[in-house]
């Protein structure tokens, strides 16, 4: 069963006299429970296509359905509170609240529901993403992989339906990168969450069940 | 070193900058306007203001001088003239007092020949306005509008004859009435409230009074520098020679009155300086993370610290050249056209050009200080990014708060975030504190300056009444009861009337008791109002008890106005010993100190009325500095009794005056009520506050029309301010607004963290102003109350101004926040990362 389904998406710029396609007619359909890589030069849509999939861009035309729900009719509001709930997003440069420690980063969205975060889970989130010892800390007293992986236990806390992953291996070493696959492939497993991740790595794109390839805003292979 | 040629390149990159700051530019060029126009208003209008309560004040005088000489002598007048410290002085001489118009009583109209140095340079400055000349000729007169009022006539006419009775003040002319026509001369207005008027120097001599004479003639004198001290007095005194009771009156608390004013006028624009500085340098401080951030990415591309700070200065100095002119265009705008266009229209005597122009310092003071301020403000945070290296600059997020160590906290909701961001930033906090509390502080203590200046506050505070109606034909030989029972309780029943106070009184004869007024009678012989030769006048007030000159007044109260004198004693009396007849007040309008009287037992009787002539007797309880009477005997104080006791020891009590308490003070439809009752009564007068403040009309429209203005435009910087800083705080926080909403914080959370922290900011400098502003306001109160009018805190209009800040702040932030809602997430933050 889908999960996700893009049909004819399309998201245009105006830069100057010229029209820059972003995303030109994407079609995409993602099975509940499956993990699916993007890949794609610098420029060729990646990011964008992830932004549409969580709701956080307009698209120009073209629908997105998420549980068979088009998610360009809902209004801003409800579209944060499903994502809130659906969806955990990993971005490629972090987006932590630099006033806010590691743990409240994490435990914000859960709270923004109204609900009490489950510390048991958080505690072995943070022990699996070697946080342990930061939970306290200030993002500006992390290095840059330690506020990757703080960026990722905040989009697996909420336990979300689907996790999209913007590079999140991207500052981290070989070793740490694998743990945390490994720890997002468990996750998903465990909850039956859905995956689509952006990644320049083809060795980590090669953990995932399927692998798109995006060029110039177009599905080059494993559309289908 | 080559010095290398990139001027063009940073005014490239300074303008560059510039254009993409475009909002937070308009923020920062708001504050410097603002701070412009406020310096250069209030201190227009300020000065505007203080002009005008100063020549309210002099108008309530009814005369313009600094000390006066009594009973000159004409070598001491001419000696006095030829001073160097001595700009004018005149002369005035108080000769007779009107007591019948027609058939009318009248409240004993003062008639005065005044010299023409008094008239012209001392007397004209302090009108309102006059119509008409000076009277010339024997039987002319010049009267005031109060005095033409109080004689009935509403439409007086130049040449018009007012046949009249009076008597002269002459030593031995026995209060004889004279009957004669006079022809008005013309009629003035000052704010005195007294009834009086000017005779020609021809009138003067008929009347037989020498300027010599004991409190008739006195010289006003007008000093060069009207900051005298006591030994300039001495000195002025030595010259002169005073001989008998002669003094110089003078007031030696000049200096230091003239001091603490100045002090608080100048807390008061110390305030106004401080809060437009702050106000700009709160508004540029709100984007220094921001701005550290993008020097931090100018120095990672080879920018020199040097090149920065051109590159800031450039962009303040634009935005000081479009502030500061806007700033003093406003200010002339408001200050030399809508301001006296006001005024004008309220009084057309005002021609728009009166309006004092302000004066090219206070224009050039208040863009010099905007200037400054906006360059000084500015360095911050080029120094901070020029003391730090460029990763950390690019990496800036806020001054490192005490604790650099990690925060075990456990929020994330709502309330704890909107906690933290306050408090994320304590510097932050504390200028942003400083600048809205004090606006506010300023606002609250500029509230107590009009409060202290309102002329209702101030008559509230001179009048211990609405209305009074006297009795005139008391102490005449027709004494009657010309105001009767049926017309109090008529004026009781009137709507709007509160409360009547009714007054009796009587002569009574005190025989000589050492005991009780030995002391007295000795230290007022020995004072500047002795009656003439103690020896022979206490033998003969010990032979001869009912001579005029040892009668008192007795006066009856009733409860209200036991409880109203009552209350002003540091030790009241008891009520029912008082209402009984066992204690009295005495008033002390000769004496200064108890003299022992307080506590003693004093016999009196009430001539042809106590039953049997007997003497009666009451214990001095307390003295009163005020006597609620109007009419006065000899010298023996007055005895304050109850109106019971009265009633028992006098057959025939006549009512001496009511003091009517208005519902609503200067109720007009009250007064023309109870006017109204009284209209065809000739044998009373009558003397109201609202008559008075009507007086006072002309200058109390300017004076609420400056203070009032003064007020909005403080009103308006608070509320800018406001604005200012949430506009900037938001428009500095959208890329954390976007990263809140992108996991998962809905705009209605988002609205409800930010109108939190706006509220809470608006709640704090509320409370932070009320501690410094009502102790602010106290003190500058203090120090520029003249009246001496009680300290009110002005709460209407400080809950007004509190309730708009809490209105604005919830709204503005609102309506800022909407301004973002169309921007996709994605959008904002992306701007943000560039």
């Amino acid at each position: 069963m889908n999960i996700l389904s893009v049909q004819d998406l399309k998201k245009y710029y105006q830069m100057g006299e010229n029209t820059v396609k972003a995303l030109d007619g994407v079609n995409l359909d993602i099975k509940e429970g499956e993990f699916l890589a993007i890949v794609g030069t610098s420029g060729s849509g990646k990011s964008t296509l992830l932004h549409m999939l969580g709701g956080l861009d307009n698209p120009t035309s073209g629908k997105i359905l998420i549980d068979g729900k088009d998610i360009s009719k809902l209004s801003r509001d409800e579209l944060t509170i499903y994502r809130r709930r659906k969806i955990g997003f990993v971005f490629q440069n972090y987006n932590l609240l630099s006033h806010m420690n590691a743990y409240e980063n994490i435990v914000l969205p859960i709270k923004l529901d109204g609900i009490q975060p489950d510390n048991n889970y958080i505690t072995e989130i943070l022990r699996l993403l070697k946080l342990e010892n930061k939970k306290y800390s200030m993002p500006s007293q992390l290095s840059g992989g330690q506020q990757q992986r703080v960026a990722l236990a905040r989009a697996l806390a909420s336990k979300p339906a689907i996790i999209l992953a913007d590079e999140p291996t991207g500052n981290l070493d070989s070793r740490t990168s694998q743990d945390v696959l490994g720890l997002m492939k468990i996750s998903g497993q465990k909850l039956a969450q859905t995956i689509v991740m952006i990644t320049h790595n083809d060795e980590i794109a090669q953990m995932a069940d399927r692998i798109i390839r995006l060029e110039d805003g177009k599905i080059m292979k494993g559309g289908e | 070193m080559l010095k290398v040629n990139n001027s063009k390149v940073i005014k490239d990159l300074a303008k560059t900058t510039y254009t993409a700051n475009k909002k937070r530019n308009l923020l920062t060029i708001a504050a410097i306007f603002f701070t412009t126009f406020l310096i250069c208003t209030v201190i227009s209008i300020g000065s505007s203001y203080w002009d005008t309560v100063a020549l309210r004040q002099k108008r309530m005088q009814g005369m313009d001088y600094d000390i006066a000489l009594t009973e000159p002598r004409d070598d001491q007048v001419s000696a006095i003239r030829e001073m160097d410290k001595v700009k004018y002085a005149g002369l005035s001489v108080k000769c007779a007092v009107l007591s019948k118009y027609e058939d009318r009583e009248l409240d004993k109209i003062r008639l005065f020949w005044l010299d023409n140095v008094c008239w012209e340079n001392q007397t004209i400055p302090a009108l309102d306005y006059y119509s008409g000349e000076y009277p010339q000729k024997e039987n002319e007169v010049m009267l005031s509008k109060s005095a033409l009022n109080a004689m009935g006539i509403k439409d007086p006419e130049i040449g018009m004859e007012l046949p009249l009775i009076y008597q002269t003040l002459e030593e031995s002319s026995n209060n004889k009435e004279i009957a004669k026509t006079f022809i008005l001369s013309g009629w003035f207005l000052d704010y005195s409230g007294a009834d009086k008027g000017f005779v020609s120097e021809d009138f003067y001599r008929t009347t037989g009074v020498h300027q010599t004479d004991l409190t008739q003639g006195e010289l006003k004198i007008s000093l060069t520098n009207p900051l005298y001290s006591e030994s300039d007095i001495t000195e002025m005194q030595n010259q002169i020679e005073l001989s008998g009771n002669q003094i110089i009156e003078a007031d030696y608390d000049t200096i230091s009155n003239f001091c603490k004013t100045i002090i608080g006028l100048l807390a008061l624009l110390f305030l106004v300086f401080l809060s437009g500085y702050l106000f700009i340098y709160n508004t540029l401080y709100i984007s220094i993370n921001k701005d550290i951030r993008y020097y931090g990415q100018l120095k990672t591309i080879g920018t020199t610290s040097v090149q920065i700070r051109k590159i800031i200065y450039k962009q303040m100095f634009w935005n000081t050249v479009i502030g500061i002119p806007l700033g003093l265009i406003g200010s002339s705008i408001v200050g030399k056209v809508v301001i006296p266009q006001v005024l004008h229209a309220l009084n057309p005597s005002i021609a728009v050009s009166d309006i004092k122009a302000v004066s090219i310092w206070v224009f050039a003071a208040a863009a010099l200080f905007s200037f400054a301020t906006t360059i000084f403000s500015s360095q911050k945070p080029a120094k901070i990014a020029m003391n730090c290296s460029p990763i950390e600059a690019l990496r800036y997020i806020g001054a490192p708060s005490s604790n650099v160590g990690e925060k075990v906290r456990n929020g994330g909701d709502i309330r704890s975030m909107v906690k933290t961001n306050l408090f994320r930033d304590k510097k932050q906090f504390f200028v942003i504190m400083c600048s809205l509390s004090l606006a506010i502080s300023l606002f609250l203590v500029i509230n107590v300056v009009i409060y202290a200046n309102n002329a209702t506050n101030i008559l509230n505070h001179s009048y211990d009444y609405d209305l009074r109606i006297l009795n005139q034909t008391l102490l005449s030989d027709n004494e009657k009861q010309a105001i009767s029972p049926d017309l109090i309780k008529t004026i009781k029943d009137t709507k709007g009337v509160k409360e009547v106070r009714v007054l009796e009184s009587t002569t009574a004869v005190v025989p000589y008791q050492e005991n009780v007024y030995g002391e007295y009678y000795k230290e007022l012989y020995q004072s500047r109002y002795s009656p003439g030769d103690y020896d022979k006048d206490i033998e003969l007030y010990k032979k001869q008890p009912d001579y005029y000159s040892f009668t008192c007044r007795i006066i009856g109260i009733d409860d209200l106005e036991f409880e109203r004198l009552n209350q002003t004693l540091e030790k009241p009396l008891d009520k029912d010993a008082f209402e009984n007849g066992d204690t009295a007040f005495a008033s002390s309008i000769f004496i200064k100190k108890g003299n022992g009287i307080v506590g003693k037992k004093v016999m009196f009787s009430i001539p042809g009325d106590s039953p049997q002539n007997e003497e009666a007797s009451v214990e001095i309880g307390a003295l009163l500095n005020n006597d609620p009477a109007y009419y006065s005997a000899g010298y023996t104080p007055d005895l304050i009794i109850s109106d019971e006791y009265f009633e028992k020891l006098v057959k025939q009590p006549l009512i001496e005056m009511i003091k009517i308490d208005y519902e609503e003070a200067f109720s007009e439809s009250t007064e023309s009520s109870i006017m109204n009752l009284i209209k065809d009564n000739p044998l009373v007068s009558t003397d109201s506050k609202l008559s008075r403040y009507s007086e006072m009309k002309n200058s109390e429209n300017q004076i609420t029309i400056l203070g009032g203005s003064i007020g909005l435009i403080v009103m308006l910087l608070a509320i800018s301010n406001y604005l200012n800083m949430m506009s900037g705080s938001i428009q500095n926080r959208s890329k954390e607004f976007a990263v809140l909403e992108s996991i998962g914080m809905t705009r209605r959370q988002l609205k409800k963290m930010v109108v939190s922290e706006s509220l809470c900011y608006a709640f704090l400098s509320i409370v932070i102003a009320i501690i410094i502003g009502i102790p602010a306001g106290y003190f500058v109160f203090k120090n520029l109350n003249i009246y001496g009018i009680p300290f009110e805190f002005p709460l209407i209009n400080n809950l007004i101004l509190f309730l708009v800040i809490i209105v604005v702040c919830a709204t503005s932030t609102l309506l800022i926040l909407r301004k973002t809602k169309d921007e996709s997430i994605i959008e904002i933050l992306r701007r943000n990362d560039m």
